[in-house]
């Protein structure tokens, strides 16, 4: 089964608009979670950077060499800000960069935490759990003085994470299937400041990604109703249009046109068009319904003439079998019937030829060397009558046309034939052929009586014999010649001839 | 004398008869056959001296016959009848191996006319042509009529036996330019003019057969005399 156009066409924009949908969304997706990412480094190197002065103040740094009694202990506060553990910085002492941390001495619970100067740093650890999106709420904090070995751990580190990186900088970690991101950040005398929590960009691209999707799926199905309506609004010319044409068919009328005002301009083309063809249509059956006729009037016209002989024949032959008629008379009467069959002979033979000539253009014609046809056509005549004097004036080869050579030796050949017949008895005919504009013209004259002007065109019509012409002719020489010069683009016109009868002239057409 | 025998082949009963009857009146003794494989049963059986062949026929077309004729190695003379309007199959029965047409309808004094000359030249070619002619050569062509074979460059044109004939004739005279009537004469053995394109229709087979093997144009018409063959 065929598929309609507007299906086709919808499932085209269907596919089009989901690949831009689907596309487009996967790349906001990307680029937000590669923003998100960025900025999320930059909020925790923030929140890092901002407790710097809180941890060197709470670790001592920037303070004269502190006496070991002035220590501050580092504490380990969980998420609500309240201390968890408290390790001393120099006992034990720090692990190099790269390991664990010493596990939070659990077994060992410091005291609870004095130092008033730890209380603001508390508050900065709570106060930058408000940070805002993409980090969300601050897991822990810690920090390191790589001089004494200090450290300090605020909030809680999940079990797993890796030691403090010695260098500054942002980094991902994975810890039981959980994304963490965590900022270095380096302070003052080789102080070392890390901030770190849960990622949340995964979740917050993840939400996107459904709502790409969603809106996928509601652009395909709005897609879908819109280009079915539009496609089937915008092919409504077309149906029109094939509606307008089965009328014609049914109707069997080629007059009608199907190009109208309004139509769309490719549908206006192919409305075009097909006017153009109906047009071609009508007049193709037109010329054949013409030819037709013309079949049927040839056949008609043939009957009637061959008719006549053969009732001659006929009552000829009647005669001669009769007991009545003395033996000259019978051998008249068969020598009549003999004439007469000779004569219907010569009308049969030309009305094949012309029934050739008319049957249209030579398609694929040969090369043809006119001349030697007219040579041998004179000769033929020659023979035929021995009494007339040809004269013939032929280049000494060709001219060579493209045509049909048993065409055109019956064009030559009938022309002479004409001229022998309907020139003066024993009189002189001139026969010139020449080449013309790249084909060739044929001239043949002769010093009989000629064509009265008046007389010129209805002698070239079949069965119409010239106003002097004897019962022996066909009638259908010159319609012969007319018919093969039209089949080879060219056409017999005459004239009067400067011997002083008729002069006629055949032009072929180069090709 | 014996009478010289004739096959008669046409799928019309009535024309069949009717040449039957007039040929016999000239003499001839005459065989006859409806359709082509007849006619090929009669030619492989009877001792013919010519055969007068349609080439409208039912079964086999009268081109077929003649080849078939020719390729079993019958050298008996062919004479195709044809309607006007049967120029292909005329065109196509003369290149098989047939030696003249007529267009129907004919002159009873026409066909036995052409009948005689063609028996005339049958006999004169069986009696002398291996005697008497030697193979020509003219440069790079060659006819052999004792072989039967033409060649340009050792290339065989391909001829049939009237087209050998003519180049024959043409070629004994180089140079000579043959009028229709004398090329009538030596090639048909037609003391009388025919009215018929036949000559013309054998030239220029002949031309073009020279054409095809890469011959130059060496057959030419000199116009209002005849025809000559110029030395390559």
């Amino acid at each position: 089964m065929r598929s309609s156009l507007s299906v086709r066409v919808t499932a085209g924009v269907l596919v089009v608009v989901a690949a831009v949908l689907i596309g487009g969304g996967f790349l906001i997706v990307n680029v937000t979670e590669q923003r998100d990412a960025r900025d999320a480094g930059g909020e925790l190197q923030r929140i890092a950077g901002n407790l710097t002065p809180l941890v060197a103040g709470t670790l001592g740094i920037g303070r004269p060499a502190n006496s070991p009694g002035d220590a501050v202990p580092s504490q380990l506060l969980d998420s609500h800000g309240q201390p968890v553990a408290v390790n001393s910085a120099r006992n034990p002492p720090p692990p190099p960069p790269g390991q664990n941390p010493p596990p939070p001495p659990g077994q060992n619970p410091p005291p609870p935490l004095q130092d008033a100067g730890l209380e603001p740093l508390r508050d900065a650890f709570a106060a930058s759990g408000d940070t805002a999106s993409p980090v969300g709420q601050i897991a822990f904090v810690r920090a390191l003085n790589t001089q004494t070995g200090e450290h300090l751990i605020l909030g809680t580190v999940p079990p797993g994470f890796p030691a403090m990186s010695a260098r500054a900088g942002v980094s991902t970690t994975t810890i039981a299937g959980h994304q963490w991101r965590s900022a270095v950040v380096s302070g003052p005398a080789g102080l070392l400041i890390e901030a770190a929590a849960p990622e949340r960009i995964s979740a917050r691209a993840a939400s996107l990604r459904t709502t790409v999707i969603w809106t996928t799926l509601a652009g395909l199905a709005i897609a879908l109703v819109a280009t079915l309506l539009v496609t089937r609004r915008a092919l409504r010319p077309l149906k029109v249009l094939a509606r307008k044409t089965a009328r014609i068919s049914d109707a069997e009328d080629l007059g009608v046109r199907v190009q109208a005002p309004g139509q769309p301009r490719e549908v206006a083309a192919l409305a075009g068009e097909l006017d153009g063809m109906l047009a071609r249509l009508d007049s193709t059956i037109a010329a054949r319904e013409q030819a037709l006729l013309a079949a049927r009037r040839f056949a008609a016209d043939a009957g009637h003439e061959l008719r006549t002989p053969l009732q001659s024949i006929r009552s000829n032959l009647d005669i001669a079998r009769s007991s009545d008629a003395s033996p000259d008379e019978q051998q008249f009467a068969l020598a009549v019937a003999t004439q007469q069959s000779e004569r219907m002979n010569r009308l049969v033979d030309g009305l094949q030829s012309l029934a050739r000539g008319e049957a249209g253009l030579v398609k694929c014609g040969a090369q043809v060397d006119l001349g030697d046809i007219a040579d041998s056509a004179v000769y033929v005549t020659r023979t035929r009558h021995p009494d007339l004097f040809i004269d013939v004036d032929l280049p000494e080869s060709g001219p060579t046309v493209l045509g049909d050579g048993d065409g055109l030796w019956r064009v030559i050949e009938n022309l002479l034939e004409n001229a022998a017949r309907h020139g003066r008895p024993g009189g002189r005919i001139t026969m010139q052929v020449a080449p013309l504009n790249g084909g060739a013209e044929i001239l043949v004259d002769d010093d009989g009586p000629g064509i009265p002007p008046a007389e010129r065109e209805r002698v070239m019509r079949r069965f119409q014999r010239g106003p002097g012409a004897t019962a022996a002719g066909s009638g259908l020489g010159l319609a012969i010649v007319e018919a093969e010069a039209h089949r080879h683009g060219g056409r017999l016109s005459l004239g009067t001839s400067e011997l002083g009868g008729l002069h006629a002239r055949v032009s072929i057409q180069a090709r | 004398m014996t009478k010289a025998r004739v096959l008669v082949v046409d799928d019309d009963e009535v024309i069949v008869d009717s040449l039957r009857r007039g040929l016999e009146l000239e003499g001839y003794s005459v065989a006859t056959a409806g359709d082509g494989t007849q006619a090929l049963r009669v030619v492989a059986a009877d001792q013919l001296d010519a055969v007068v062949l349609d080439v409208g026929l039912p079964d086999l077309n009268g081109r077929i016959v003649a080849a078939r004729m020719r390729a079993s190695g019958l050298a008996t003379p062919i004479l195709i009848l044809s309607a006007l309007d049967q120029v292909d199959d005329r065109i196509a029965g003369l290149e098989a191996g047939a030696d003249d047409y007529l267009v129907k309808p004919f002159a009873m004094d026409e066909l036995t006319a052409r009948l005689r000359a063609l028996l005339r030249r049958a006999t004169y070619h069986s009696d002398h042509a291996t005697s008497v002619n030697p193979p020509v050569r003219l440069g790079p062509l060659l006819v052999d009529s004792h072989a039967a074979v033409a060649t340009w460059d050792g290339r065989d044109l391909g001829l049939t036996r009237r087209e050998l004939a003519l180049l024959e004739t043409l070629a004994r005279n180089p140079g000579v330019t043959l009028s229709r009537g004398r090329l009538l004469e030596l090639v048909w053995g037609y003391d009388f003019v025919p009215d018929s394109r036949a000559l013309d229709v054998f030239i220029s087979y002949l031309r073009r057969k020279l054409d095809t093997a890469g011959a130059p144009r060496i057959l030419v018409t000199v116009r209002g005399v005849g025809f000559v063959l110029r030395r390559p």
